[in-house]
């Protein structure tokens, strides 16, 4: 795999940091990272994996945007209301580099779905709002022994950890057995 | 100086809204004893009915898990912390 | 703002990974509280006993989420078993009704928070969080109209109340966010 040259002009200060150089900057072209939930953690999760260059992000949500995502889902502008959230955080990626490759995936992350989909990328990152998914993917990640960058949110706090049993890490049932009761206000 | 507990934005309504309650203990049991006895709604969301931290709720003791030391008859002092982690998800949350 | 701080400490693990540089956030908890602007650090370690990946797993294969997640306090008392239909009004009929009964009083059961957004005129504020029939100051003989939301807080007070031997109860099917809809343009939604 090789640069062309829009993409070393584009990639030019990442290939002059030791830390980076065009060996890592191959490396990240080379990624395939799956992200689950094209919201509000999903939106600067897509652009900015987007802009460095990963080479293939796939995006997983079934949700269209709506009105009051747009205060906060920043991928997503007035006119994409309406539309699918994958279908419009594809669009916002690829407008800022459209050099990498976006698949969108407009369905519910399933049992019957999931692992097939895992096998195809090397990093899974978690974006979901629900325990359901949260333990779904946590147990598909560690069966295809993929590394899973996990991140919640509630009001103002923030949680973000590495799930990497395989690289002799914790999972996310090591970190909370159980999910909580349900949400005591309904509606 | 007591023990400071650090009460995650999940559980804040039971504590008027405070984002720490100092208390004064020798072990992280009685360091809950003291807060529950202060703020009694807060108790069946942070412990099941055999008084056992529910599993969606971590404790830290100065940022390592009591589950890996002695528990809630781990000892504190004065200056200690102790942090309380809910499972968060999105929008929804343990309570 | 939150998801965005968070999420992009997400894409930097990502991208630390890829380059398999750096110290990973593995087996490290990262907390950051954006009232406090702190970030904390706790331990996580890998559990003997996790379902999953510990020495004895009894996951050994995908489950079923909904169930695993389908779980609940175990309350003081379940809410009662009434027929629902037979107290349900649309945004139109409870619009008609609380305007001819002279005795009808209107409950919000919402949080101050979305009282403060918008309200039905002349209700009370009763939130379900506080909730008591006994001390709410309502008279079991009058009429009462409750609505929330979307419908179903209301429908759980509305259940208390009954318990209690209120007889003349009322709730508002979809709650505010339909009678926005159906009865009143001009009230926000939220």
């Amino acid at each position: 795999m090789k640069l062309n040259n829009e993409e070393i002009n584009r990639y030019s200060r990442h290939l002059t940091l030791p830390e980076v150089g065009m060996a890592g900057q191959l490396k990240m072209k080379e990624a395939k990272v799956l992200m689950i939930g094209a919201g509000g953690l999903g939106s600067p999760l897509g652009m900015y994996l987007g802009a460095v260059g990963v080479g293939k992000l796939g995006l997983v949500d079934f949700d269209v945007v709506d009105h009051t995502n747009l205060h906060r889902q920043i991928a997503h502008a007035s006119a994409d209301e309406g539309r699918s959230k994958v279908d419009s955080l594809r669009d916002t990626i690829l407008a800022g580099n459209p050099n990498i490759e976006v698949e969108v995936y407009n369905i519910r992350l399933e049992r019957k779905n999931v692992l097939e989909l895992f096998h195809q990328y090397d990093i899974i990152a978690d974006g979901s709002d629900n325990f359901e998914t949260r333990y779904l993917i946590n147990d598909a990640a560690y069966f295809t022994k993929k590394p899973l960058v996990s991140a919640s949110i509630f009001r103002f706090q923030g949680q973000i950890t590495i799930f990497a049993p395989k690289s002799g890490g914790p999972c996310y049932r090591c970190l909370y057995s159980e999910p909580p009761p349900a949400a005591l206000v309904p509606s | 100086m007591g023990i400071v507990i650090e009460i995650p934005s999940a559980l804040k309504q039971y504590v008027n809204n405070q984002d720490e309650v100092e208390v004064q203990a020798s072990s992280v049991e009685e360091a809950f004893e003291s807060l529950c006895a202060d703020y009694a709604e807060l108790k069946p969301n942070l412990f099941d009915d055999n008084g056992k931290v529910r599993n969606f709720i971590n404790v830290y003791l100065n940022d390592d898990d009591i589950r890996y030391s002695e528990g809630m008859s781990s000892s504190v002092e004065d200056g200690d912390c102790i942090q309380i982690v809910p499972s968060i998800a999105g929008g929804r949350c343990a309570a | 703002m939150l998801p965005g701080v968070v999420g992009l400490i997400q894409a930097t693990e990502i991208i630390k990974l890829i380059l398999e540089d750096g110290i990973p956030l593995i087996g490290r908890l990262l907390l950051y509280d954006a009232m406090k602007m702190k970030f904390k650090e706790v331990r996580v370690r890998k559990d003997p006993e996790c379902a999953l990946c510990g020495e004895h797993p009894s996951v050994t294969e995908l489950v079923d989420y909904q169930a695993f997640c389908d779980i609940h306090l175990p309350g003081p008392v379940p809410p009662i078993d009434i027929n629902e239909d037979l107290y349900e009004l649309s945004p139109q009929e409870f619009k008609t009704a609380i305007e001819q009964d002279p005795s009808a009083v209107l409950v919000d059961v919402r949080e101050r928070f979305e009282w403060d957004i918008c309200r039905i005129d002349g209700a009370r504020l009763l939130p379900l969080s506080k909730f008591d029939p006994d001390t709410c100051g309502l008279d079991p003989e009058s009429s009462i109209y409750l609505y929330c939301y979307m419908g179903k807080r209301s429908m759980l007070a509305l259940k208390e109340l009954k318990r209690a031997g209120f007889n003349n109860l009322k709730n508002l099917t979809g709650g505010i966010d339909l009678w926005a809809v159906e009865v009143d343009s001009d009230m926000p939604r939220y």
